[in-house]
């Protein structure tokens, strides 16, 4: 008698286990793209990024502290000259208009990301930002008609020469290889920004509307952006000879 | 008997930590994202990797720089002379970079004018006229390629550089001009207009929709300073605090 009580119970597991186990398959046999993973192996990326970021933190904690070390120096073995005073107060403003400093100021923050995959459109496998890169162009070229003064793209300060491209898979920025989500930080007065960008018919609702990406935008009070990380180094141009020195 | 109370626990134990298997996954979170989203994140962490390879250069650069400094101090040689002539060398190369001084070398020229050829009737004036996007991705097309310094119509492209079409004009740097547009580009001349008009090139496609489109090569270029006004109301600098 007791042996037959033992027989249901094991059937019952046996088809549970059945069942775990195929569930198991199905969710990890999507490794194709345009089928869909599991999140366990996005969250395991998002943790290395998260290492990889602490550890940039670390770094630039440094280059701060180097640069605070040089410029106690450099102030200390200058000489209070008139005209020296003058060419530090002129570097500055020529760094600050290259991009090399770090600012802070009020803006906005936008960030946009692809479309949420859905059961009915799960997407070609392809990033509708990445392909679409000249939506981020023409952004950045508003917020710069709005009168913003500093804009960055996922922390690559945007200079003179920055470029926005896709090469291959990625869209290079800085030279810098970028993915969505994208963040787009821009320091300059937020209400006009805003205005600018959510007229009707204007960026945020082509790229909502005929995109169908998601786009969110927010005033700050506070922005920080960070200064162009990259080596300035020009082979082919050189300044014009000035005859009046300044 | 025993055997059996033992088969049914390996069972119980593989069920349960099936379930916080699958459990676990859930987490209150989507339970399945697009593949685009791993690849995404892959390229994001390569970007920080180089970011901090760049970061690494400049430190490595600040050090032998402090490290000069100090043997200069520690010798008791004049470190003033050394810092001097340190500033003028930065004052020269962040003059030419935020576009404060003329700049001149070799590049290209680029001259972009509205099509002259006849619509068809199904066409529309704007499909054979210059817009603000065209000239912005030449532009971009350009820095991809290693540009140095653009010029567009001599106004000096520089950070806060726009470039907006407004009916019949084109805005740039707040300066309305009309067409045709000629872009100069200082860099490697080759390579720029290649990107340009090597197959693919933005400039063919202008040009197969009927836009006049040329690029020259040359040996000296001379690209204005910016001359507009560039006083900031918004930003400050955060200095680092230590």
């Amino acid at each position: 008698m007791q042996n037959k009580g033992g027989v249901p119970v094991i059937f019952a597991l046996a088809l549970l286990i059945g069942l775990i186990i195929s569930i198991q398959l199905n969710t990890s046999d999507a490794s194709d793209q345009g089928g869909l993973v599991t999140y366990a192996q996005a969250s395991a990326l998002e943790r290395q990024l998260k290492e990889v970021r602490s550890e940039k933190e670390l770094i630039m904690a440094e280059y701060l502290e180097l640069e605070q070390r040089l410029k106690e120096i450099e102030e200390q073995s200058i000489s209070e000259d008139a005209l020296l005073q003058a060419a530090m107060k002129d570097l500055e403003r020529y760094r600050m208009g290259s991009g090399v400093l770090d600012v802070k100021g009020p803006g906005v923050i936008i960030t946009i990301d692809d479309p949420v995959p859905t059961e009915d459109n799960p997407g070609d496998g392809y990033s509708t930002i990445m392909i679409r890169s000249d939506l981020l162009l023409s952004l950045v070229n508003k917020l710069k008609d709005a009168g913003a003064e500093a804009i960055s793209i996922n922390g690559q300060r945007i200079i003179a020469k920055t470029e926005i491209s896709l090469a291959g898979d990625n869209v290079n920025i800085n030279t810098v290889p970028t993915a969505p989500p994208y963040t787009i930080k821009a320091i300059g007065n937020p209400e006009t920004i805003e205005g600018t960008l959510t007229i009707r018919f204007g960026i945020i609702e082509i790229m909502r509307n005929n995109y169908g990406l998601q786009v969110s935008i927010a005033k700050q009070d506070e922005i920080e952006i960070q200064r162009y990380n990259g080596v300035l180094r020009y082979l082919y141009a050189k300044p014009v000879e000035n005859p009046v020195a300044e | 008997m025993k055997m059996k109370a033992f088969l049914v626990f390996i069972l119980c134990f593989f069920v349960g930590s099936s379930s916080i298997e699958l459990t676990r996954v859930v987490n209150g979170r989507h339970l399945f994202v697009s593949p685009r989203v791993l690849e995404d994140y892959k390229v994001t962490i390569e970007g920080e990797r180089q970011d901090m390879a760049n970061l690494a250069k400049l430190i490595d650069e600040g050090k032998i720089e402090l490290q000069e400094l100090q043997a200069l101090k520690a010798a008791d040689e004049d470190v003033g002379r050394e810092v001097e002539a340190k500033l003028f060398q930065d004052l020269q190369l962040y003059s030419l970079s935020g576009g404060f001084v003329d700049a001149q070398g070799p590049g290209v020229e680029v001259l972009i004018d509205d099509g002259t050829r006849d619509l068809e009737p199904w066409e529309n004036p704007n499909d054979i006229l210059v817009h603000d996007l065209d000239l912005l991705i030449v532009i971009n097309e350009l820095k991809a390629a290693g540009a140095e310094m653009i010029s567009v119509n001599g106004q000096r492209i520089i950070d806060s550089s726009s470039i907006t079409c407004s009916g019949y004009t084109v805005r740039i740097n707040g300066r309305f001009y009309g067409k045709p547009f000629r872009i100069n580009a200082i860099g490697d001349g080759s390579r720029m207009s290649a990107a340009l008009i090597g197959p693919g090139g933005y400039g063919m496609d202008l040009k197969e929709w009927g836009l006049f489109f040329k690029v020259t090569i040359l040996d000296d270029i001379k690209i204005p300073a910016y001359t507009e006004d560039r006083t900031s109301k918004y930003v400050v600098l955060s200095l680092p605090t230590g």
